[in-house]
């Protein structure tokens, strides 16, 4: 599970992941400029697709996926135990990752979060 | 922006249009998006970023492709009855035919882009309504709108008005 907010004074969308997922992911948190966020979707059915390679984290399936994770050529963190509240950020090329595969606690509100916060024009 | 783009977007954006149209916006998962599309769901995200981008993107390409040349079609009419008639056939029509309805009805409330996308649509069937109308096209346009509605709850005969 993971926490996503957003930080509009310094423009940055923020990961916060929680409780023991920290140890699963080796990662406690991550920060994105608004300006490399392109979207947000609630998207279950990504958890049926293949993750790729584990390049660090931990990888059960159907228990937990988390960390980093390379697929035909694309750079994926994964924090998911729950693929129902699964949310998709998608990033920009200039970004670490391609793209952000994280649970979180309301799917729905968590997208209209991030997506109002884009700067228009995509 | 990685691997080049091995599918058509504006294909891939009528396929999702259609599902928009048919399921509406939160009926339509992603899962759906990809099989109607036979695009990659890395390369949906890559291409589009989000399921909201991709249903604003069909949305405005229902605007430039359905609405705008039904309008304008509607408006070249000389009759005011033949006008409405043609309207009431036509508008918010073709392959993605209710997703402006359905954008208005659902999306709209919620998201501003939507709601001026809506705007966009409603006031080019006013305007197409204006010659013939004059001053009643407003009024038409809601009848126009609902006469549509009636159509689309009716769908074992949608040509019987």
């Amino acid at each position: 599970m993971a926490l996503i907010s957003i930080d509009n004074e310094r423009n940055l969308l923020i990961v916060e992941i929680q409780g023991l997922d920290k140890l699963w992911a080796l990662k406690s948190r991550l920060e994105v400029p608004l300006g490399n966020v392109r979207g947000a979707t609630h998207d279950p059915g990504i958890a049926r697709e293949s993750k790729g390679i584990r390049v660090a984290g931990t990888h059960m399936p159907g228990v937990v996926t988390a960390g980093r994770f390379r697929r035909q050529g694309e750079w994926l963190f994964w924090d998911v135990k729950n693929p129902e509240k699964a949310v998709v950020v998608e990033l920009a090329d200039a970004e670490t990752y391609d793209r952000l595969v994280v649970e979180v606690d309301d799917p729905r509100a968590t997208v209209a979060l991030v997506e109002r916060s884009l700067p228009r024009g995509d | 922006m990685g691997r080049p783009r091995a599918f058509d977007a504006d294909q891939a954006v009528a396929a999702a249009a259609v599902l928009f149209a048919t399921h509406g916006f939160e009926g339509t998962s992603v899962d759906d998006l990809v099989s109607a599309t036979g695009v990659h769901r890395g390369s949906l995200y890559k291409v589009f970023g989000s399921k909201r981008s991709l249903h604003l993107t069909a949305l405005r390409a229902h605007l430039a492709q359905e609405i705008r040349p039904t309008t304008e079609a509607i408006a070249s009419v000389t009759g005011p009855e033949q006008a409405l008639a043609a309207a009431i056939a036509s508008f918010d029509d073709g392959p993605a035919a209710g997703l402006l309805l359905l954008a208005a009805t659902e999306r709209a409330p919620h998201d501003p882009e939507v709601a001026a996308l809506v705007a966009e649509g409603v006031t080019a069937l006013e305007d197409a309504l204006r010659p013939t109308h004059g001053d009643a096209a407003p009024q038409l346009a809601s009848t126009v709108l609902g006469a549509r509605l009636r159509l689309r709850a009716r769908p074992a005969d949608p040509k019987e008005y």
